[in-house]
Protein backbone atom coordinates (compact mmCIF):
# COMPACT_ATOMS: atom_id res chain seq x y z
CA UNK A 1 0.00 0.00 0.00
CA UNK A 2 0.92 3.74 -0.58
CA UNK A 3 0.91 6.31 2.34
CA UNK A 4 -1.80 7.29 0.50
CA UNK A 5 -3.48 4.23 1.13
CA UNK A 6 -2.90 3.73 4.34
CA UNK A 7 -4.40 7.22 5.28
CA UNK A 8 -7.58 6.43 3.28
CA UNK A 9 -7.96 3.02 5.49
CA UNK A 10 -7.28 4.94 8.62
CA UNK A 11 -9.88 8.05 7.64
CA UNK A 12 -12.29 4.72 7.29
CA UNK A 13 -11.44 2.88 10.12
CA UNK A 14 -12.57 6.12 12.36
CA UNK A 15 -15.94 6.55 10.69
CA UNK A 16 -16.27 3.40 13.31
CA UNK A 17 -16.75 6.14 15.95
CA UNK A 18 -18.98 9.06 16.24
CA UNK A 19 -18.37 10.69 19.11
CA UNK A 20 -15.14 12.57 19.64
CA UNK A 21 -14.53 10.80 23.33
CA UNK A 22 -14.51 7.53 20.94
CA UNK A 23 -12.35 8.62 18.39
CA UNK A 24 -9.86 10.16 21.44
CA UNK A 25 -10.70 6.29 22.58
CA UNK A 26 -9.51 4.80 19.26
CA UNK A 27 -5.98 7.17 19.41
CA UNK A 28 -5.20 6.40 22.70
CA UNK A 29 -5.69 2.45 21.38
CA UNK A 30 -3.64 2.77 18.93
CA UNK A 31 -1.00 4.56 21.18
CA UNK A 32 -1.64 1.59 23.21
CA UNK A 33 -0.77 -1.31 20.49
CA UNK A 34 1.37 0.23 19.40
CA UNK A 35 5.49 -0.38 19.36
CA UNK A 36 6.93 1.40 22.16
CA UNK A 37 10.56 2.46 23.06
CA UNK A 38 12.01 0.86 26.25
CA UNK A 39 13.52 3.18 28.38
CA UNK A 40 17.18 2.70 27.36
CA UNK A 41 16.11 3.99 23.72
CA UNK A 42 14.05 6.76 25.59
CA UNK A 43 17.32 9.29 25.05
CA UNK A 44 17.45 13.03 25.19
CA UNK A 45 18.64 13.18 21.38
CA UNK A 46 15.35 11.37 19.95
CA UNK A 47 13.23 13.94 22.07
CA UNK A 48 10.93 16.30 19.35
CA UNK A 49 10.50 19.75 20.27
CA UNK A 50 7.44 21.58 20.15
CA UNK A 51 5.50 19.24 22.42
CA UNK A 52 3.91 19.85 25.46
CA UNK A 53 4.54 16.31 26.59
CA UNK A 54 7.21 14.15 25.80
CA UNK A 55 7.43 12.38 22.60
CA UNK A 56 10.41 10.50 21.09
CA UNK A 57 10.89 9.44 17.60
CA UNK A 58 13.93 6.92 16.13
CA UNK A 59 13.90 5.91 12.55
CA UNK A 60 16.21 3.51 10.76
CA UNK A 61 16.50 2.47 7.15
CA UNK A 62 16.66 -1.19 6.32
CA UNK A 63 16.82 -2.08 2.22
CA UNK A 64 15.84 1.20 0.72
CA UNK A 65 13.10 2.22 3.47
CA UNK A 66 12.85 3.88 6.59
CA UNK A 67 11.21 2.38 9.58
CA UNK A 68 10.46 4.46 12.72
CA UNK A 69 9.18 4.22 16.32
CA UNK A 70 7.96 6.62 18.70
CA UNK A 71 6.68 6.71 22.54
CA UNK A 72 5.23 9.50 24.97
CA UNK A 73 4.47 9.98 28.47
CA UNK A 74 0.95 10.63 27.45
CA UNK A 75 -1.00 8.73 26.05
CA UNK A 76 -3.02 11.14 23.12
CA UNK A 77 0.46 11.96 21.83
CA UNK A 78 0.83 8.56 21.79
CA UNK A 79 -1.59 7.64 20.11
CA UNK A 80 -0.99 10.40 17.26
CA UNK A 81 3.26 8.97 16.78
CA UNK A 82 1.51 5.60 16.57
CA UNK A 83 -0.65 6.76 14.00
CA UNK A 84 2.18 8.82 12.22
CA UNK A 85 4.74 6.12 12.19
CA UNK A 86 1.61 3.33 11.28
CA UNK A 87 1.69 5.60 7.95
CA UNK A 88 5.00 6.51 7.04
CA UNK A 89 6.76 3.04 8.35
CA UNK A 90 8.51 0.92 5.42
CA UNK A 91 8.17 3.71 2.36
CA UNK A 92 10.80 5.19 0.94
CA UNK A 93 12.46 8.61 1.60
CA UNK A 94 11.13 9.82 -1.25
CA UNK A 95 7.56 8.99 -0.73
CA UNK A 96 7.59 10.22 2.87
CA UNK A 97 8.96 13.65 1.85
CA UNK A 98 6.15 13.70 -0.96
CA UNK A 99 3.43 12.99 1.57
CA UNK A 100 1.38 15.77 3.38
CA UNK A 101 -1.01 13.98 5.68
CA UNK A 102 -4.85 15.27 5.56
CA UNK A 103 -6.61 12.60 7.99
CA UNK A 104 -6.72 14.97 11.47
CA UNK A 105 -9.68 17.17 9.87
CA UNK A 106 -10.71 13.91 8.03
CA UNK A 107 -10.70 11.80 11.15
CA UNK A 108 -13.52 14.53 12.69
CA UNK A 109 -11.11 16.00 15.31
CA UNK A 110 -9.96 18.92 13.12
CA UNK A 111 -11.10 21.04 15.61
CA UNK A 112 -9.54 19.05 18.39
CA UNK A 113 -5.92 18.58 16.88
CA UNK A 114 -5.47 20.99 14.55
CA UNK A 115 -1.51 21.22 13.76
CA UNK A 116 -1.31 24.50 14.90
CA UNK A 117 -2.24 23.98 18.40
CA UNK A 118 0.60 22.71 20.58
CA UNK A 119 0.07 18.66 20.60
CA UNK A 120 2.94 18.10 18.55
CA UNK A 121 1.34 16.96 15.45
CA UNK A 122 3.45 19.07 12.79
CA UNK A 123 6.53 18.79 14.72
CA UNK A 124 5.82 15.20 14.83
CA UNK A 125 6.05 14.82 11.13
CA UNK A 126 8.51 17.55 10.65
CA UNK A 127 10.84 15.25 12.45
CA UNK A 128 9.59 12.08 10.46
CA UNK A 129 10.79 14.15 7.02
CA UNK A 130 13.95 15.59 8.59
CA UNK A 131 14.82 11.71 9.21
CA UNK A 132 13.74 10.73 5.44
CA UNK A 133 15.91 13.46 4.12
CA UNK A 134 18.73 12.47 6.24
CA UNK A 135 18.57 8.99 5.11
CA UNK A 136 17.81 10.41 1.80
CA UNK A 137 21.20 12.08 1.41
CA UNK A 138 23.53 9.89 3.55
CA UNK A 139 22.23 7.35 0.30
CA UNK A 140 23.14 9.96 -2.15
CA UNK B 1 -11.58 51.35 49.76
CA UNK B 2 -12.38 50.09 53.13
CA UNK B 3 -13.27 46.38 53.69
CA UNK B 4 -17.17 45.88 54.37
CA UNK B 5 -17.23 43.25 57.01
CA UNK B 6 -21.08 42.59 56.25
CA UNK B 7 -20.21 40.67 53.23
CA UNK B 8 -18.07 38.19 54.66
CA UNK B 9 -18.62 34.79 53.76
CA UNK B 10 -21.26 33.09 55.95
CA UNK B 11 -22.44 30.12 56.73
CA UNK B 12 -25.68 30.81 54.99
CA UNK B 13 -24.09 32.44 51.85
CA UNK B 14 -26.47 31.17 49.23
CA UNK B 15 -25.46 31.70 45.33
CA UNK B 16 -27.28 34.36 44.19
CA UNK B 17 -27.54 32.93 40.54
CA UNK B 18 -29.79 36.04 39.39
CA UNK B 19 -26.61 38.34 40.40
CA UNK B 20 -24.84 36.31 38.37
CA UNK B 21 -26.40 35.89 35.68
CA UNK B 22 -26.72 40.01 35.41
CA UNK B 23 -23.00 39.80 35.93
CA UNK B 24 -22.58 37.29 33.35
CA UNK B 25 -24.32 39.57 31.02
CA UNK B 26 -21.46 41.98 30.37
CA UNK B 27 -18.81 39.79 29.11
CA UNK B 28 -19.76 38.48 25.65
CA UNK B 29 -17.18 36.05 25.45
CA UNK B 30 -19.05 34.08 27.73
CA UNK B 31 -21.95 33.37 25.19
CA UNK B 32 -19.49 31.09 22.65
CA UNK B 33 -19.77 27.49 22.02
CA UNK B 34 -16.41 25.36 22.03
CA UNK B 35 -16.76 22.12 20.23
CA UNK B 36 -19.98 22.26 20.51
CA UNK B 37 -20.56 22.79 23.95
CA UNK B 38 -21.12 26.52 26.01
CA UNK B 39 -17.23 27.11 26.67
CA UNK B 40 -16.52 26.98 30.81
CA UNK B 41 -13.69 28.86 31.04
CA UNK B 42 -12.02 28.27 34.31
CA UNK B 43 -8.84 29.86 32.97
CA UNK B 44 -9.07 33.08 34.46
CA UNK B 45 -5.17 33.44 36.28
CA UNK B 46 -4.14 32.90 32.86
CA UNK B 47 -6.52 36.22 31.74
CA UNK B 48 -9.77 37.51 32.24
CA UNK B 49 -13.01 37.84 30.29
CA UNK B 50 -13.58 41.22 29.75
CA UNK B 51 -16.47 43.17 29.99
CA UNK B 52 -18.42 45.55 27.37
CA UNK B 53 -17.35 48.76 29.06
CA UNK B 54 -13.50 47.78 28.81
CA UNK B 55 -14.18 46.66 25.22
CA UNK B 56 -16.18 49.35 25.09
CA UNK B 57 -13.50 51.91 25.94
CA UNK B 58 -10.97 50.72 23.73
CA UNK B 59 -12.87 50.61 20.91
CA UNK B 60 -14.67 54.31 21.62
CA UNK B 61 -10.89 55.65 22.11
CA UNK B 62 -9.37 54.28 18.46
CA UNK B 63 -13.48 55.62 16.43
CA UNK B 64 -12.80 59.09 18.42
CA UNK B 65 -10.02 60.67 20.24
CA UNK B 66 -7.39 58.30 18.98
CA UNK B 67 -4.22 60.83 19.00
CA UNK B 68 -0.97 60.66 20.01
CA UNK B 69 -0.12 62.31 23.70
CA UNK B 70 1.46 64.97 25.60
CA UNK B 71 2.85 66.55 22.24
CA UNK B 72 -0.32 67.92 20.60
CA UNK B 73 -1.58 71.29 20.34
CA UNK B 74 -4.62 70.24 18.96
CA UNK B 75 -7.68 69.15 19.83
CA UNK B 76 -7.46 65.72 19.84
CA UNK B 77 -3.67 65.50 21.20
CA UNK B 78 -5.40 67.40 24.01
CA UNK B 79 -7.74 64.46 24.57
CA UNK B 80 -6.03 61.81 24.38
CA UNK B 81 -3.33 63.76 27.59
CA UNK B 82 -6.31 63.73 29.03
CA UNK B 83 -7.87 60.52 29.46
CA UNK B 84 -4.09 59.01 29.84
CA UNK B 85 -3.72 61.09 32.34
CA UNK B 86 -6.96 60.34 33.92
CA UNK B 87 -6.38 56.81 33.73
CA UNK B 88 -3.46 57.58 35.63
CA UNK B 89 -4.78 59.47 38.53
CA UNK B 90 -7.66 56.46 38.49
CA UNK B 91 -5.17 53.66 38.81
CA UNK B 92 -3.48 55.93 41.53
CA UNK B 93 -6.77 56.07 43.16
CA UNK B 94 -7.34 52.42 43.20
CA UNK B 95 -4.40 51.32 44.61
CA UNK B 96 -4.39 53.87 47.15
CA UNK B 97 -1.24 55.78 45.32
CA UNK B 98 -0.28 59.68 47.13
CA UNK B 99 -0.27 60.40 43.84
CA UNK B 100 -0.72 59.60 39.85
CA UNK B 101 3.51 60.90 39.76
CA UNK B 102 3.75 57.20 41.55
CA UNK B 103 1.70 55.44 38.60
CA UNK B 104 4.14 54.18 35.80
CA UNK B 105 2.28 52.47 32.41
CA UNK B 106 4.09 49.68 31.03
CA UNK B 107 3.01 46.75 28.74
CA UNK B 108 1.99 44.18 31.93
CA UNK B 109 3.63 42.64 35.33
CA UNK B 110 6.58 41.23 33.41
CA UNK B 111 7.66 44.21 31.86
CA UNK B 112 7.46 46.22 35.48
CA UNK B 113 9.52 43.54 37.23
CA UNK B 114 12.09 43.45 34.27
CA UNK B 115 11.98 47.79 34.78
CA UNK B 116 12.75 47.21 38.57
CA UNK B 117 15.36 44.68 38.08
CA UNK B 118 17.44 46.79 35.36
CA UNK B 119 16.70 49.82 37.22
CA UNK B 120 17.97 48.52 40.47
CA UNK B 121 20.53 46.84 38.68
CA UNK B 122 22.23 49.73 37.24
CA UNK B 123 21.71 52.48 39.81
CA UNK B 124 21.38 50.15 43.43
CA UNK B 125 22.44 46.81 43.13
CA UNK B 126 26.52 45.62 44.03
CA UNK B 127 28.01 42.13 43.24
CA UNK B 128 27.38 39.96 46.59
CA UNK B 129 23.99 42.17 47.67
CA UNK B 130 21.16 39.64 48.42
CA UNK B 131 17.56 39.74 46.59
CA UNK B 132 14.89 37.51 48.55
CA UNK B 133 12.48 35.67 46.44
CA UNK B 134 9.63 33.09 47.32
CA UNK B 135 9.91 29.29 45.87
CA UNK B 136 6.78 30.16 44.38
CA UNK B 137 7.53 32.79 42.60
CA UNK B 138 6.15 32.78 38.32
CA UNK B 139 9.51 32.92 36.00
CA UNK B 140 8.30 36.67 35.66
CA UNK B 141 9.59 37.52 39.04
CA UNK B 142 12.33 34.90 39.40
CA UNK B 143 14.11 35.24 35.77
CA UNK B 144 14.84 38.77 35.44
CA UNK B 145 17.17 38.30 39.06
CA UNK B 146 18.68 34.98 38.26
CA UNK B 147 19.90 37.17 34.98
CA UNK B 148 21.27 39.58 37.70
CA UNK B 149 22.55 36.94 39.34
CA UNK B 150 24.46 35.44 36.35
CA UNK B 151 25.45 38.70 35.27
CA UNK B 152 25.96 41.30 37.89
CA UNK B 153 26.89 38.01 40.48
CA UNK B 154 23.90 39.20 43.23
CA UNK B 155 23.00 36.28 45.02
CA UNK B 156 19.35 34.85 45.65
CA UNK B 157 17.75 33.72 48.55
CA UNK B 158 14.13 31.48 48.23
CA UNK B 159 11.80 31.52 51.04
CA UNK B 160 10.65 28.48 51.21
CA UNK B 161 6.74 26.93 50.65
CA UNK B 162 5.01 24.79 52.75
CA UNK B 163 2.64 22.25 51.10
CA UNK B 164 0.08 24.51 51.58
CA UNK B 165 1.91 27.51 49.60
CA UNK B 166 2.22 29.40 52.72
CA UNK B 167 5.83 30.90 53.23
CA UNK B 168 7.91 30.00 55.74
CA UNK B 169 8.18 32.92 57.98
CA UNK B 170 10.90 32.15 60.38
CA UNK B 171 13.01 30.95 57.33
CA UNK B 172 12.50 34.87 56.20
CA UNK B 173 13.57 35.72 59.26
CA UNK B 174 16.48 34.23 59.30
CA UNK B 175 17.38 35.29 55.97
CA UNK B 176 17.11 38.28 56.57
CA UNK B 177 18.97 38.43 59.09
CA UNK B 178 21.61 36.48 57.63
CA UNK B 179 21.89 37.73 54.41
CA UNK B 180 24.59 40.28 53.37
CA UNK B 181 23.03 43.92 51.83
CA UNK B 182 19.88 42.41 51.62
CA UNK B 183 18.66 45.18 49.21
CA UNK B 184 15.29 43.56 47.56
CA UNK B 185 12.15 41.59 48.74
CA UNK B 186 10.37 40.45 45.77
CA UNK B 187 7.37 38.74 46.25
CA UNK B 188 4.22 37.62 44.82
CA UNK B 189 0.81 39.19 46.07
CA UNK B 190 -0.54 35.73 45.57
CA UNK B 191 0.53 32.44 44.33
CA UNK B 192 -0.67 31.95 40.38
CA UNK B 193 -0.10 27.67 41.09
CA UNK B 194 -1.21 27.47 44.52
CA UNK B 195 -3.71 30.32 45.13
CA UNK B 196 -2.08 30.98 48.41
CA UNK B 197 -1.83 34.69 49.69
CA UNK B 198 0.90 35.95 51.04
CA UNK B 199 0.67 38.41 54.04
CA UNK B 200 2.79 41.30 52.34
CA UNK B 201 2.14 43.44 55.14
CA UNK B 202 3.64 41.73 57.57
CA UNK B 203 6.63 40.52 55.14
CA UNK B 204 7.14 44.46 53.93
CA UNK B 205 7.57 44.84 57.65
CA UNK B 206 10.22 42.56 58.31
CA UNK B 207 12.18 43.19 54.97
CA UNK B 208 12.00 47.23 56.14
CA UNK B 209 13.50 46.10 59.93
CA UNK B 210 16.74 45.08 57.34
CA UNK B 211 16.40 48.89 55.21
CA UNK B 212 15.53 46.30 52.02
CA UNK B 213 13.36 47.13 49.27
CA UNK B 214 10.18 45.55 48.51
CA UNK B 215 8.75 44.85 45.37
CA UNK B 216 5.24 43.39 45.26
CA UNK B 217 4.15 41.51 42.16
CA UNK B 218 0.47 41.77 42.21
CA UNK B 219 -0.73 39.99 39.35
CA UNK B 220 -2.96 37.91 40.79
CA UNK B 221 -3.56 40.82 43.71
CA UNK B 222 -5.58 43.50 42.33
CA UNK B 223 -7.90 41.44 40.70
CA UNK B 224 -9.28 39.18 44.31
CA UNK B 225 -8.25 42.08 47.00
CA UNK B 226 -8.26 45.61 47.48
CA UNK B 227 -5.04 46.75 47.58
CA UNK B 228 -3.13 49.91 49.57
CA UNK B 229 -0.05 50.59 48.77
CA UNK B 230 0.44 52.86 51.28
CA UNK B 231 -0.70 50.47 53.95
CA UNK B 232 1.52 47.63 52.46
CA UNK B 233 4.32 49.75 52.76
CA UNK B 234 6.18 48.29 49.38
CA UNK B 235 8.50 50.43 47.17
CA UNK B 236 6.85 49.06 44.08
CA UNK B 237 3.76 46.98 42.74
CA UNK B 238 3.12 45.61 40.07
CA UNK B 239 -0.32 44.64 37.81
CA UNK B 240 -1.26 43.81 34.58
CA UNK B 241 -4.86 44.82 33.33
CA UNK B 242 -5.58 41.97 31.71
CA UNK B 243 -5.94 39.87 34.18
CA UNK B 244 -8.60 42.22 36.33
CA UNK B 245 -10.98 42.74 33.31
CA UNK B 246 -9.02 45.09 31.59
CA UNK B 247 -7.05 45.36 27.71
CA UNK B 248 -4.12 43.20 26.71
CA UNK B 249 -0.69 44.85 26.49
CA UNK B 250 -1.18 47.58 29.49
CA UNK B 251 0.29 47.30 33.35
CA UNK B 252 1.18 49.50 36.06
CA UNK B 253 4.25 50.08 38.03
CA UNK B 254 3.87 51.75 40.79
CA UNK B 255 6.93 53.41 42.21
CA UNK B 256 6.90 55.23 45.96
CA UNK B 257 7.84 58.90 45.17
CA UNK B 258 10.62 58.92 47.39
CA UNK B 259 12.29 56.67 45.55
CA UNK B 260 12.00 58.88 42.01
CA UNK B 261 15.89 60.22 42.49
CA UNK B 262 17.53 56.92 42.83
CA UNK B 263 15.19 54.78 40.06
CA UNK B 264 16.30 55.74 36.33
CA UNK B 265 14.80 55.24 33.53
CA UNK B 266 14.39 51.66 32.15
CA UNK B 267 13.86 52.68 28.52
CA UNK B 268 15.09 55.75 26.37
CA UNK B 269 14.04 57.91 23.44
CA UNK B 270 10.91 60.09 23.05
CA UNK B 271 8.85 61.46 25.81
CA UNK B 272 11.22 60.45 28.72
CA UNK B 273 13.71 63.56 28.08
CA UNK B 274 13.41 66.99 28.95
CA UNK B 275 16.37 68.13 26.98
CA UNK B 276 18.46 66.07 24.38
CA UNK B 277 21.75 67.30 22.67
CA UNK B 278 24.25 65.44 20.40
CA UNK B 279 25.88 63.91 23.50
CA UNK B 280 24.11 64.35 26.53
CA UNK B 281 19.78 64.46 27.85
CA UNK B 282 18.23 65.52 30.54
CA UNK B 283 15.49 63.59 31.75
CA UNK B 284 11.57 64.51 32.30
CA UNK B 285 10.44 64.61 35.59
CA UNK B 286 8.62 61.12 36.92
CA UNK B 287 5.99 59.55 36.00
CA UNK B 288 7.48 61.17 32.49
CA UNK B 289 11.04 59.96 32.43
CA UNK B 290 9.74 56.44 33.10
CA UNK B 291 7.60 56.33 30.13
CA UNK B 292 9.33 56.20 26.50
CA UNK B 293 7.49 56.59 23.23
CA UNK B 294 4.33 56.24 22.21
CA UNK B 295 2.03 54.84 24.74
CA UNK B 296 -0.22 52.17 24.71
CA UNK B 297 -3.51 55.01 25.22
CA UNK B 298 -6.16 53.22 24.06
CA UNK B 299 -5.33 50.37 26.64
CA UNK B 300 -4.66 53.17 29.56
CA UNK B 301 -8.72 53.81 28.79
CA UNK B 302 -9.63 50.34 28.86
CA UNK B 303 -7.62 50.22 32.09
CA UNK B 304 -9.94 53.13 32.90
CA UNK B 305 -13.19 51.46 32.75
CA UNK B 306 -11.97 48.31 33.95
CA UNK B 307 -11.53 50.10 37.03
CA UNK B 308 -14.35 51.61 37.39
CA UNK B 309 -16.15 48.56 36.26
CA UNK B 310 -14.52 46.50 39.55
CA UNK B 311 -15.50 49.55 41.57
CA UNK B 312 -18.50 51.03 40.50
CA UNK B 313 -20.75 48.83 38.30
CA UNK B 314 -19.79 45.72 40.19
CA UNK B 315 -20.10 45.12 43.87
CA UNK B 316 -16.53 44.06 44.56
CA UNK B 317 -17.08 42.69 48.30
CA UNK B 318 -20.03 40.26 46.43
CA UNK B 319 -17.89 39.34 43.82
CA UNK B 320 -15.05 38.38 46.67
CA UNK B 321 -17.48 36.53 48.63
CA UNK B 322 -18.90 34.62 45.07
CA UNK B 323 -15.82 33.35 44.18
CA UNK B 324 -14.71 32.07 47.72
CA UNK B 325 -18.03 30.51 47.71
CA UNK B 326 -16.87 29.04 44.14
CA UNK B 327 -13.71 28.01 45.28
CA UNK B 328 -15.02 25.69 48.05
CA UNK B 329 -17.31 24.03 45.85
CA UNK B 330 -14.79 23.32 43.30
CA UNK B 331 -12.36 22.11 45.77
CA UNK B 332 -14.74 19.76 47.98
CA UNK B 333 -16.09 18.04 44.37
CA UNK B 334 -12.35 18.04 43.65
CA UNK B 335 -11.68 16.01 47.05
CA UNK B 336 -13.91 13.81 46.37
CA UNK B 337 -12.53 12.22 42.63
CA UNK B 338 -10.13 9.42 43.25
CA UNK B 339 -6.85 9.86 42.32
CA UNK B 340 -7.20 13.81 42.23
CA UNK B 341 -4.29 15.00 44.29
CA UNK B 342 -4.39 18.89 44.98
CA UNK B 343 -1.61 21.37 45.85
CA UNK B 344 -1.72 24.11 48.64
CA UNK B 345 -4.75 22.47 50.36
CA UNK B 346 -4.57 24.40 54.00
CA UNK B 347 -3.47 27.51 52.94
CA UNK B 348 -5.72 30.49 54.28
CA UNK B 349 -6.17 32.80 52.88
CA UNK B 350 -6.83 31.81 49.06
CA UNK B 351 -7.14 33.00 46.33
CA UNK B 352 -9.84 30.94 43.84
CA UNK B 353 -7.44 29.04 42.20
CA UNK B 354 -6.48 25.40 42.20
CA UNK B 355 -4.22 23.49 41.09
CA UNK B 356 -4.56 19.44 40.74
CA UNK B 357 -2.51 16.22 39.36
CA UNK B 358 -3.50 12.56 38.49
CA UNK B 359 -0.64 10.38 40.00
CA UNK B 360 -0.34 8.15 36.79
CA UNK B 361 -2.38 10.59 34.20
CA UNK B 362 -0.48 12.97 32.12
CA UNK B 363 -1.96 16.66 32.63
CA UNK B 364 -1.69 17.30 28.83
CA UNK B 365 -4.14 13.96 27.88
CA UNK B 366 -6.88 15.87 30.91
CA UNK B 367 -6.41 19.14 29.39
CA UNK B 368 -7.16 17.62 25.73
CA UNK B 369 -10.13 15.96 26.66
CA UNK B 370 -11.77 18.55 28.97
CA UNK B 371 -11.72 20.99 26.09
CA UNK B 372 -13.91 18.33 24.16
CA UNK B 373 -16.38 19.52 27.09
CA UNK B 374 -15.81 23.38 25.99
CA UNK B 375 -13.63 22.76 29.30
CA UNK B 376 -10.67 25.69 29.69
CA UNK B 377 -8.21 25.34 32.06
CA UNK B 378 -4.44 25.48 32.05
CA UNK B 379 -1.79 22.34 32.24
CA UNK B 380 1.80 22.05 32.58
CA UNK B 381 4.25 24.11 34.82
CA UNK B 382 2.24 27.64 34.51
CA UNK B 383 5.65 29.32 34.51
CA UNK B 384 6.96 28.32 37.94
CA UNK B 385 9.37 24.89 36.78
CA UNK B 386 11.52 25.40 39.90
CA UNK B 387 8.75 24.76 42.82
CA UNK B 388 7.25 21.98 40.73
CA UNK B 389 10.21 20.37 40.10
CA UNK B 390 11.15 20.13 43.85
CA UNK B 391 7.63 18.47 44.30
CA UNK B 392 8.44 16.20 41.84
CA UNK B 393 5.94 17.05 39.39
CA UNK B 394 6.18 17.81 35.55
CA UNK B 395 3.14 19.48 35.37
CA UNK B 396 -0.81 20.09 37.28
CA UNK B 397 -3.84 21.22 35.86
CA UNK B 398 -5.10 24.38 37.28
CA UNK B 399 -8.50 25.66 37.37
CA UNK B 400 -8.74 29.62 38.05
CA UNK B 401 -12.54 30.85 39.02
CA UNK B 402 -13.95 34.78 38.77
CA UNK B 403 -16.85 35.85 40.15
CA UNK B 404 -18.68 35.30 36.72
CA UNK B 405 -18.24 31.36 36.61
CA UNK B 406 -21.22 29.32 38.28
CA UNK B 407 -22.06 26.20 40.38
CA UNK B 408 -23.03 25.11 37.08
CA UNK B 409 -20.03 25.32 35.47
CA UNK B 410 -17.87 24.29 37.96
CA UNK B 411 -20.70 20.80 38.65
CA UNK B 412 -20.33 20.78 34.46
CA UNK B 413 -16.37 20.43 34.74
CA UNK B 414 -16.39 17.86 37.73
CA UNK B 415 -18.38 15.58 35.18
CA UNK B 416 -16.41 16.18 32.77
CA UNK B 417 -13.36 15.30 34.54
CA UNK B 418 -14.71 11.86 35.89
CA UNK B 419 -15.29 10.63 32.47
CA UNK B 420 -12.23 12.19 31.25
CA UNK B 421 -10.22 10.18 33.77
CA UNK B 422 -12.51 6.61 33.65
CA UNK B 423 -11.10 6.51 30.18
CA UNK B 424 -8.04 7.65 30.80
CA UNK B 425 -7.56 6.26 34.17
Amino acid sequence: MTIKEKEAQLIEDFELFEDWMDKYGYIIDLGKSGASLDDASKREELLINGCQSRVWLEAEMKDGQVYYRADSDAVIPKGIAAMLTGLFSGHRPDEILDFSPDFVDKIGLGQHLSPTRSNGLSAMIQQIKNYALAFKSKEA
Amino acid sequence: MKSNPSSQLSANSVFNDTQVEDWRAFFPALDQQVNGRPLIYLDNAATSLRPIQVIGAVSDYYSTINANVHRANHFLGHQSTKIYEAARQRVADFIGASSSGEIVFTKGTSESINFVAASLSEHVLQPGDTVILTESEHHSNMVPWIHLKQRLGIRLEYIPVEPSGEADLSVFERILEQSPNVRLVSIAHASNLTGAVHPIHEMTRMAKRFGALVMIDGAQGVVHHRVDVKEIGCDFYAFSAHKMYGPMGVGVLYIKEALHEMVGPYQFGGGMIDAVHFDRVSYAAAPYKYEAGTPNVAGAAGLLAAIDFMTKTLDFDAAVTQEQMLLGHLEAGLSGIRGVSMLGQGGHPKDPIVSFYVPGVHHYDIATMLDGFGVAVRAGHHCVQPLLRKWGLEGTIRASLSFYNTKGEIDAFLKALKRVLAMLG
